[in-house]
């Protein structure tokens, strides 16, 4: 009975471990295949790693099943001592010296690799860094250009330039993560952080929090769009709307979290709304308290005229 | 009115009652007991939250369960399962074993470890009752961030009553360290040197001496935090001037540590069990116990590792990258020892031994996990991923509650007298171990693949849809596995159908089964075999057999 189980049991996990490998479209042991030089470097690591441990898993694994079945009782009495061996000197030194040596190998590559994945890399072909600053926000994200423009949750470059990436937040720790482009790196109040990235291929490429930052943490999502030409600076409004003031407020306007806007008076008064989006009110954090003037208006002339007008949302 | 020093208080008759006596117990067998089965009932607490979370996240897009109470299930998830489930438990087992193991009467302060019991039931209770405060309970995380925790973002008492339940817990777990350390320096028998001593002693004195030493770290931070939140203090607000990553550095100077205190005494359990049912020594008994205290060095100075992602100079992150797999080397150690004391043994597999191989076999997948997480670029991409989520269920459930189902079905028999049925251990540990499997391996795929902890559903289909079912799948088939052994405890005892257990069911080594089984009050009423090597009970029968008296 006892090994029927076990066959039964390493059967079914192994059915479950081939049904999933075979659904999974790209899934797998591989992390999200990097379009990055930074993220390619960590992947490297990664798979050095992986070979590694794999290595350790397998020898540890095949001996623990061959003793198992090799030593197992069989017939002999219950109580019959095996050998009283209590340790050996050499062996000890060999199962230490041989991890240290392994664990050398891991630091060494990881070493060798980290100039390309933490340095920027020098201007090419295509111009210089650019300079990106990136907002973190209860729950959005706010993307500064060099030019002055801003975009919300989608972030606009173009195809093989190296972008640096200066990161804040505005309220709580948030973690700004591309899978594609390579590591997160936090936003976190009170401290600048910075990282970079440079995209060989054109696509779009999710962004996702990392960090719990509260109620809609896992709605704080966004895309890089490499290779797209930014909406035009008339789109702010919509992007703001949809992007801060839809999460909690809904679509239409019609509330979810936070109450229904749509026929909502202070929409219609743009002094009114000037501050509720600057200091918040009650349960509302001050989501536009990192505004500009422009930023600002676009929002407040979106709203007037989405939702003016007409008595219902 | 003067009470005359030699006037004896009358005690009232309920202190000898059947149940209410438990109320008052001062005996550490009774406390260990008051321990494990509350842990469990918390365990069990724990994982209906758990399974809800699971439940939610089988499908994309799921309603099952809304933001809010999401947050609030994996806060008081992860608080539950660290401080009311796995460090309780250990403490339960330290208060029944330590005194037996050593050849004592009780622990040195019988009265101070009723009262840690008491406190951490307390804790318990207060972090329950939060949610049923006006705003929920805490909805931050375990780790909850600073400043996340503070009022302005989380307002309520949510996380002011964490803050009371956890201080109740520390100041539990620190009175119970002090215990243990002042019983294992002090009240060891006759001939119980330190290398004498069982190894689970070993594990336990570390054990505590990682709580004493880490625990009022923590506590600061609570303090510093409630002073923040309720006596206009800035701490780690930095809008005034506090520092959100200092209560990362506190919090995790204290929970980096905390991992070893919650695996070591698992690892202790496994060394006690293995060489009982290979019928051979422990292999390396001074490297196993070396390695202990090493872990417990090392694992004071890897803290950092949880926050590679802040911004920390790269300096620091390669000295934290350095010490964080320093750890793999004494833990390796370990493993190679216990296998080579299966090595030419004659291994019977028995309930408590298969769930100490299985500690091997899964523990290994989650340790090796971690190389990747100490890396800390490849830290950067996997961490606060499921990749972590899978790496610590795989050390903290394959680790130390497969070590601590170990230790509940090996003394089981000493605990109550009784044997636990095989056939239903049996079935626990293989619905556990295939359920663990199938919950957290395609959780570190999701995670390779971009899906972020704490998040209370996604969108994408394909593969994040087959890897969540699977893992939804598989912790229905851990719950069944804990059903099982629920089920085992009543028909062993509620419905009588355990065999009675003798003095030492399993012809083990440590002192523990020389007495009776349950022991009676003091432990040893005949006295105590001479203890001259770590496997005192052996030596006895040994030399009863010699003799022709046994």
């Amino acid at each position: 009975v006892r090994r029927r189980t076990l066959v039964l049991a390493t059967s079914l996990a192994g059915a479950f471990a081939l049904a999933s490998a075979a659904a999974a479209s790209n899934g797998g042991i591989a992390p999200v295949p990097p379009v990055s030089p930074n993220g390619q470097r960590i992947t490297e690591a990664y798979w050095v790693i992986l070979g590694i441990t794999g290595a350790v898993f397998v020898v540890v694994e095949a001996t623990l099943l061959t003793f198992v079945i090799r030593y197992r009782r069989r017939g002999r009495p219950r109580y019959q001592e095996g050998d009283q061996i209590a340790g050996d000197r050499n062996l000890e030194i060999a199962w230490t010296a041989v991890p240290v040596l392994l664990l050398a190998a891991v630091v060494a590559f990881v070493f060798y690799q980290l100039p390309g994945i933490k340095n920027v890399p020098p201007a090419s072909a295509s111009g210089g860094p650019l300079d990106i600053t990136v907002e973190g926000h209860q729950f959005y994200w706010l993307f500064k250009y060099p030019s002055g423009r801003e975009s919300i949750n989608n972030l606009f470059v173009p195809v093989d330039r190296v972008v640096e990436l200066k990161i804040v937040s505005a309220d709580v720790a948030h973690s700004f993560w591309v899978p594609a482009f390579g590591g997160k790196t936090d936003a976190i109040p009170g401290k600048t952080n910075h990282t970079w990235f440079q995209a060989k291929k054109a696509g779009v490429y999710p962004i996702r929090c990392a960090e719990f930052c509260g109620i809609l943490h896992t709605n704080m999502q966004g895309s890089v769009h490499v290779g797209t030409t930014p909406a035009p600076e008339s789109g702010l409004g919509k992007q703001a709307f949809e992007g801060v003031c839809a999460s909690c407020h809904g679509l239409s306007g019609q509330g979810d979290i936070g109450p229904a806007i749509a026929t909502s008076p202070t929409l219609q008064d743009p002094k009114a709304l000037r501050a509720l989006l600057h200091d918040g009110k009650g349960l509302m954090p001050p989501v536009g308290d990192t505004w500009d003037d422009r930023l600002t208006n676009a929002v407040i002339a979106y709203l007037g005229q989405r939702f003016g007008g007409s008595s219902g949302g | 009115v003067a009470v005359n020093a030699e006037t004896v208080v009358a005690r009232p008759a309920w202190y000898e009652g059947r149940y209410t006596s438990w109320l008052v117990t001062t005996d550490h067998k009774r406390i260990g007991l008051l321990y494990i089965s509350t842990s469990l009932v918390f365990f069990v607490g724990g994982g209906v939250l758990a399974l809800l979370m699971r439940g939610q996240l089988a499908t994309p897009n799921e309603h099952f369960i809304t933001r809010d109470h999401y947050n609030e299930l994996f806060t008081i998830h992860g608080t539950t399962m660290v401080f009311l489930v796995t460090v309780p438990i250990l403490a339960g087992f330290a208060n029944y074993l330590i005194p037996l193991m050593i050849g004592a009467r009780d622990v040195a302060f019988p009265r101070l470890n009723a009262m840690s019991y008491w406190f951490f039931v307390f804790g318990g209770v207060v972090l329950y009752l939060s949610f049923f405060s006006a705003s929920g309970a805490a909805k931050c995380g375990w780790t909850c961030y600073a400043p996340l925790n503070e009022t302005q973002y989380s307002p309520g008492h949510g996380v002011d009553l964490w803050i009371l339940s956890l201080h109740l817990l520390t100041i539990s777990s620190l009175a119970g360290a002090i215990n243990l350390i002042t019983t294992i320096h002090n009240m060891r028998t006759r001939g119980m040197t330190w290398t004498r001593l069982p190894l689970f002693v070993w594990a336990i004195e570390i054990y505590a001496v990682m709580l004493v030493i880490v625990l009022p770290a923590l506590s600061a931070g609570l303090t510093m935090l409630l002073l923040d939140r309720r006596a206009g203090t800035h701490f780690f607000d930095p809008a005034h001037g506090g520092s959100a990553i200092l209560w990362q550095h506190v919090f995790w100077f204290f929970g980096h540590p905390e991992v070893y205190i919650m695996i070591l005494p698992a690892m202790g359990i496994v060394s006690e069990v293995i060489p009982v049912f290979a019928r051979r020594p422990i292999f390396g008994y001074k490297a196993i116990a070396f390695s202990t205290v090493g872990i417990g060095f090392v694992s004071m100075l890897v803290w950092a590792h949880h926050m590679f992602a802040v911004g920390l100079p790269i300096w620091m992150q390669s000295f934290f990258m350095l010490t964080s797999i320093a750890v793999a080397v004494p833990t390796g150690v370990k493993i190679f020892n216990w296998l080579a004391t299966t090595w030419h043994g004659n291994i019977s597999f028995d309930t408590p031994m298969l769930f100490a191989l299985g500690f091997i076999a899964v523990f290994t997948v989650g340790g090796l996990s971690g190389i990747f997480l100490a890396a800390f670029p490849v830290d950067w991409q996997v961490t606060d991923t499921y990749f972590v989520v899978a790496h610590m269920h795989y050390v903290l459930f394959g680790g130390s509650i497969f070590g601590i189902f170990a230790g509940l079905h090996y003394w089981w028999p000493k605990f109550t007298g009784r044997m636990l049925n095989e056939t239903l251990g049996k079935w626990t540990f293989w619905l556990l171990f295939v359920g663990i499997n199938l919950t957290f391996f395609p959780q570190y795929l999701l995670g390779l693949e971009g899906m972020p902890r704490r998040v209370y559903t996604y969108s994408e289909h394909g593969s994040w849809e087959v890897y969540n079912f699977i893992s939804t799948v598989g912790s229905f088939v851990m719950a069944i596995g804990v059903f099982t052994f629920f089920l085992n405890v009543v028909r062993t005892h509620a419905l009588r159908h355990g065999r009675r257990a003798g003095n030492d069911p399993w012809q083990a080594n440590t002192l523990e089964w020389y007495t009776t089984s349950p022991p009676p009050l003091h432990n040893f009423e005949n006295g105590l075999p001479p203890v001259t090597s770590a496997r005192p009970v052996r030596d006895l029968r040994i030399e009863l057999e010699e003799k022709g008296a046994l």
